[in-house]
């Protein structure tokens, strides 16, 4: 895991990676803080709940794609995007305008 | 509510020690708080429906995030597990007693258990859902209904006062008059105050229409102690007679129509010819002693005769004072009225009061919800000792390798507590689809119940979901003794027959109970749905797809006299007519199937004063009856009438002719109601079930509008539009509004939807739905349960079978074999069920419109589709028996 990666070797994200990530690249947040964000502005559709979420912040921390940061208490760390991660999310999101490309030309 | 959310931390709390350690001591604790605080922000936002939405989003995430974690956990760990269930994952990985780590591999194979049996883990889960849930719901309306304090401050000290008449005559509700005076003397030291029920005129955007409304004596909200929501409540002096005219408007009414403004009040609020001044907004509380009322008028305005009889009165007892002790002083009270008649009091527990009409319906649900569930129970016992016995093998094993008893008593306990967990939550979203599904379609509101919270019940739901499956998974699993060490089974082989036996006895009595429970409520539920499909089908007398009535009434003082009343009766009756689609129109006093009016009925000759019976009147113009299509069977019809003051004449209904002429050809003959003059017949026409659809066909008589001149600023017209009634209801509401905007709309509907909603009709709808429903699903419990069992006995018999079937036995034969057992249990069942039936149908006679409770029909019926349904579920595994191939089975033994 301490190779360098290729951000294409993360591909494809679940959905709850991927929000997480666009969540701390906006600012960074705190667990609590991502689930309110995501469900704020996704609704209904894309409820983290707390199982998913802190399984998937394990993840993305262990893979090295976001980091505690300073700042709240000693159990409400912030995380933040790292420069590796926001390489992913931009490569997550480019394989989605791919295949929104890849619907639009098959006639969607 | 917050023990709720505390409840719901705790439960997710110890949830939580179903991930992998590693995880759980590194995010279980924010995990947690992120529970909390979003069960807390969903509670405050959405109130206990986005607590109850949050819980089932969590569940579903608890159960994908452990996969996901475990399988992370076991991937990342060099010690490699043996994936499949079985003794060695248990023994090696598994053996840390009862801490969390060793929890979660049982919990984790309790798990992979359910999987591993999709059918049998549904069966479980639907008993579970489906049991907890109607319980729930019904509970938990009984409990609002029945039990839960009334929302007023100190409600034991409330009484609900009726006055008896010292001269003996009968008991009324009280008349203004008479509530005043109680009010002011306060009897025997109980302050009184009262209400009534009334309908008001209010223009809510679509003309003037009557919505449900109560009247307030000055002290009511006083003595409830109901506190206003915004404004100020009715104080005595609103209430008196020539106070201004003011009202109060309820929460819900305020926010509909008023978009929750504050301004409202003060403002003043027309409603028939007079202004009232909006003096406050209530809560919902006074929906306890009046459901559907949607504003509150003082009854500054109402008239202070002494005949009007409508008040209920509502008393609070001094502080420490008794029912019986009220009841001995009121009955030496004496209150007199303006009429000089003297009253005295008697008192009762108000609640006791107010579900008079509700409770024997509700605790008839509770009675037939306690049926469910002990199906339901009998099921889930059924089915984990099915599986007991299936696994009997594997646990064989398991001892042989080391397990102790206390090992399988705690794997038995965790597998138990998952599928109660579960059962519970899908059983709580059951209840309150059931709840709603209950109010929907309740006839009309049940007394104190409103949005009511969940609290308790669901506390109650999901303990004890996981309680009964802890308790049966344990009780199941200790039945299973492991025997006689590894050799008298291989693995995953079915036992020998002898060792199931004492667990088949147990399996097939739980059956027996099963089929009698389900006969119980069956005969109960066919009994409901029968009266309801004959109430359904009785004829009105006429058809009623196209026709449609609108009743109104025109302030007073808006016309002058009668005449005018009558101009505008015609005008409308002409503008209607012009309508595109509608054929034909016709005024009436009053709505057949609705508003009545009887009158003794008196014939010629020499007993003439005394009455030959009653009769229901309706008088209305000529057409009436092409307009409803009523038949017109002999003679001539209304229109044989001449104008005001000339011979009067009237047109009778078969039954009229028939009961009050047997025998005789009616027309020509006279008759007289009390008190008026001697009509001539006419005409017979077909009969009409004036009294609604519910109702015994009884005599009625027509008279013609135009003869007798009855207008008033009451308007009833009736119109057919063969197109069907219902599409033409905005047009008519229109033309109405055109020719007069002051009109205020009693009843616009179609004869269809007036149908529908008919007391009588929605009351059995209402009852045959509920019932009708624990019914089935009762019927399906028990086929679940039955199959269940004869599958199994299959399955333990295949021995046997197979040597049956060496030794020459058919197919034919093997089959009835099986059959025979499962029909021995449902005749056992049967004669049980319908022992307990014949007692507890009795309770139902008060629904059933008149038909006899102990139907032999419906009996037998039952008996003889039950039995059929037991043959249908035995037949598979039957089918199964006889194609064992002996060989085989021989050589596996």
């Amino acid at each position: 895991m301490s190779l360098p990666q290729e951000p294409a070797s993360f591909l494809p994200l679940s959905q709850a990676e991927f929000q997480i990530l666009l969540s701390v690249n906006e600012q960074a947040r705190h667990g609590y803080a991502i689930m309110q964000e995501v469900d704020e502005r996704c609704g209904a559709a894309a409820v983290l709940g707390p199982g998913t979420l802190y399984g998937a912040i394990k993840r993305l921390r262990r893979a090295g794609l976001i980091e505690e940061v300073d700042g709240g208490s000693a159990r409400q760390r912030p995380y933040a995007i790292t420069p590796l991660g926001r390489r992913v999310a931009v490569a997550e999101a480019e394989r989605h305008k791919e295949l929104v490309r890849w619907a639009e030309a098959t006639g969607l | 509510m917050r023990l709720l959310v505390r409840l719901g931390a705790a439960v997710y709390a110890a949830a939580l020690r179903l991930y992998p350690a590693a995880f759980r001591r590194e995010w279980g604790g924010r995990m947690l708080e992120a529970f909390v605080r979003t069960s807390v922000r969903e509670r405050r936002r959405r109130g206990a429906h986005g607590l109850l939405r949050w819980w089932a989003r969590t569940a579903v995430d608890l159960v994908r995030s452990l996969v996901v974690e475990w399988r992370d956990a076991w991937s990342d760990s060099d010690v490699s597990v043996n994936r499949e269930e079985g003794t060695m994952g248990t023994t090696t990985k598994g053996d840390r007693g009862w801490g969390f780590e060793g929890m979660a591999v049982e919990a984790r194979l309790a798990l992979r258990r359910y999987a591993r049996r999709p059918a049998w883990t549904a069966a479980a889960l639907t008993t579970l859902v489906v049991g907890v849930g109607a319980t729930t719901g019904v509970v938990s309306l009984a409990h609002e209904s029945l039990v839960r304090p009334l929302p007023f401050e100190a409600p034991e000290r409330l009484v609900a006062v009726t006055a008896t008449p010292v001269d003996g005559g009968e008991v009324h509700r009280l008349s203004l008059n008479l509530l005043e005076r109680w009010e002011d003397e306060r009897p025997g030291g109980i302050a009184v105050a009262g209400w009534a029920q009334t309908s008001a005129p209010i223009d809510l955007g679509l003309g003037p229409e009557y919505i449900a409304a109560g009247y307030a004596s000055g002290r009511l909200m006083e003595l409830l102690d109901v506190r206003p929501v915004a404004g100020r409540v009715f104080t005595e002096a609103d209430g008196r007679e020539g106070a201004p005219p003011a009202v109060l408007l309820t929460e819900p009414l305020w926010r509909s129509h008023f978009g929750g403004d504050p301004d409202v009040v003060g403002r003043s609020l027309s409603m028939g010819s007079r202004e009232y001044t909006v003096l406050g907004i209530v809560g919902d509380e006074l929906a306890a002693i009046l459901p559907d009322a949607r504003l509150w008028m003082a009854a500054s305005t109402f008239p202070r005769s002494p005949y009007i009889t409508v008040y209920y009165a509502v008393g609070r007892l001094p502080e420490g004072m008794s029912v019986e002790a009220a009841n001995e002083r009121l009955a030496a009270a004496r209150v007199t009225d303006a009429a000089e008649r003297a009253f005295s009091g008697v008192a009762e527990p108000i609640r006791d009061v107010l579900v008079r009409d509700s409770r024997p319906v509700l605790l008839t649900f509770l009675a037939l919800v306690a049926g469910l569930l002990l199906i339901g129970a009998v099921n889930l016992a059924n089915l984990l000792l099915g599986r007991a016995m299936a696994s009997e093998g594997d646990r064989t094993v398991r001892v042989a390798l080391g397990a102790s008893r206390a090992r399988l008593v705690r794997g038995a306990l965790i597998d138990g507590v998952l599928l109660g967990a579960a059962g519970g939550a899908g059983g709580l979203l059951a209840g309150i689809w059931m709840r709603r599904l209950v109010l929907a379609s309740a006839p009309e509101p049940i007394p104190g119940v409103g949005a009511g919270g969940w609290g308790v019940e669901a506390g109650v739901a999901f303990g004890l979901s996981v309680a009964l499956c802890a308790a049966l998974a344990v009780w199941t699993s200790s039945r299973v003794t492991p025997r006689g060490g590894a050799g008298s089974g291989a693995p995953g082989r079915s036992v020998s027959a002898s060792a199931g036996r004492p667990l088949r006895r147990a399996q097939r009595a739980l059956t027996v109970a099963q089929v009698g429970a389900s006969f119980v409520l069956l005969v109960g539920s066919a009994l409901l749905v029968a009266t309801f499909v004959r109430l359904s089908s009785v004829e009105s007398g006429f058809d009623i797809r196209p026709v449609g009535g609108l009743t109104l009434s025109i302030p007073s003082g808006r016309y002058p006299d009668a005449e005018s009343h009558e101009a505008f009766a015609r005008r409308l009756v002409e503008e209607l007519g012009s309508l595109p689609g509608v054929e034909r129109v016709a005024a009436v006093d009053r709505a057949p199937l609705n508003g009545l009016g009887r009158s003794p009925i008196h014939l010629e000759g020499a007993d003439s004063a005394e009455s030959v019976g009653m009769s229901v009147v309706i008088d209305a113009q000529p057409g009436f009856f092409e307009v409803m299509g009523i038949p017109l069977l002999r003679g001539r019809g209304l229109e044989a009438a001449g104008p005001p003051g000339s011979p009067p004449v009237a047109v009778v209904s078969e039954t009229f002719a028939r009961r009050v002429f047997p025998g005789i050809d009616p027309i020509g003959r006279r008759f007289r109601p009390g008190g008026g003059e001697w009509r001539t017949i006419v005409g017979v026409v077909g009969d009409v079930r004036a009294a609604g659809p519910t109702q015994e066909l009884e005599p009625v008589f027509f008279q013609s509008l135009e003869q007798t001149a009855e207008w008033s600023n009451f308007v009833t017209v009736v119109f057919r539009t063969p197109g069907g009634a219902a599409t033409q209801l905005p047009a008519v509401r229109e033309r109405l509004r055109a020719l007069e905007p002051s009109a205020a709309v009693l009843d616009l509907a179609s004869y269809e939807q007036w149908l529908r909603a008919s007391p009588g009709f929605a009351e059995a709808r209402f009852r045959a739905l509920i019932v009708g429903l624990l019914g089935a699903v009762a019927l399906v419990l028990a086929v679940v349960g039955v199959y269940g069992v004869t599958a199994y006995a299959v399955r333990l018999r295949t021995r046997e079978l197979g040597i049956r079937i060496a030794l020459g036995s058919g197919g034919r034969r093997t089959v009835s074999v099986v059959l025979a057992e499962g029909v021995s249990l449902a005749l056992a069942g049967l004669a049980l069920g319908a022992a307990a039936a014949w007692v507890a149908v009795e309770r139902l006679s008060g629904f059933l419109a008149g038909a006899p409770a102990r139907d032999p029909a419906v009996f037998a019926a039952v008996a003889i589709g039950l039995v059929a349904v037991v043959v249908a579920a035995s037949l598979r595994p039957a089918l199964a028996a006889a194609k064992v191939a002996p060989a085989e089975v021989l050589r596996e033994g």
